[in-house]
């Protein structure tokens, strides 16, 4: 048992954590109540990671459209095009496609005269699903 | 840095709660919002267990249909098997500006 406690805490005391700044502007083209053009710039920086890990900084550029086909679904699909910078010298690029669905668990209605969907309920509850391909250059 | 290409399967469920306001479509409405969201590989049979967690919460605003700002807390770990534990911890500040037209 007291070895198995060590091991454990060796363990925990192994896992490497950074912390990071993140932020995210993002540009809506609302073109009806049921489509969406959107264009998100994303750029991040590692504030403190763990000793021996190069700095790093990244920015993202991700453009994606959303289109609402039932009250209850929405279909997406979007690219990331990122380049990561290393203090290392270590510098990446990334290309990642992603199509997905996003489920509205408790449904929208259309609000008139407005060019979007609100939530039926108070609580709103959705799922995200997407598959992905990362491709690093 | 070699070229690599990966496969993953990712899913979200997402909960948002207004605060002040019957809904989060109105104008002016400030909203509580949580996620949790995991990572799966898909494209290697040894590392189909290797995962990826992610739980964000924070705080949303939507000024008007134009403008909305979020300030999120996001932690993810990450393993790269099964039997291994997770062994990369991420604490992270998010801050969101979204301008709608």
């Amino acid at each position: 048992m007291p070895i198995a406690a060590l091991l454990l805490c060796a363990a925990g005391a192994s896992a490497q954590t950074t912390t990071q700044l993140w932020a995210n502007l993002t540009i809506d083209w609302v073109k009806s109540d049921r489509l969406v053009y959107e264009l998100d710039l994303e750029p991040k920086v590692l504030i403190a990671g763990p000793e021996g890990q190069p700095a790093w900084r990244n920015l993202d550029v991700t453009p994606n459209v959303e289109y609402s086909l039932k009250p209850w679904l929405d279909l997406v699909g979007d690219v990331t095009v990122g380049r990561t910078m290393q203090t290392d010298d270590v510098d990446s690029t990334e290309v990642t496609p992603r199509i997905g669905a996003r489920f509205h668990l408790f449904s929208r209605r259309a609000i008139l005269h407005a060019r979007e969907q609100a939530p039926q309920r108070r609580i709103v509850v959705r799922e995200l699903v997407r598959f992905e391909s990362r491709n690093f250059f | 840095m070699e070229n690599e290409s990966t496969y993953r399967f990712r899913n979200r469920l997402e909960v948002l709660m207004p605060i002040d306001k019957p809904s989060i479509a109105d104008d002016g409405a400030k909203y509580w919002l949580a996620d949790w969201e995991w990572f799966i590989p898909l494209d290697d049979a040894e590392e189909r267990f290797a995962s990826r967690q992610r739980v964000r919460a924070g705080i949303g605003y939507r000024r008007n249909f134009n403008w909305r700002f979020e300030a999120l807390y996001i932690w993810t770990r990450s393993r790269d098997t099964l039997d291994s534990g997770f062994s990369t911890n991420e604490n992270i500040i998010d801050i969101r500006v979204k301008r709608v037209f």
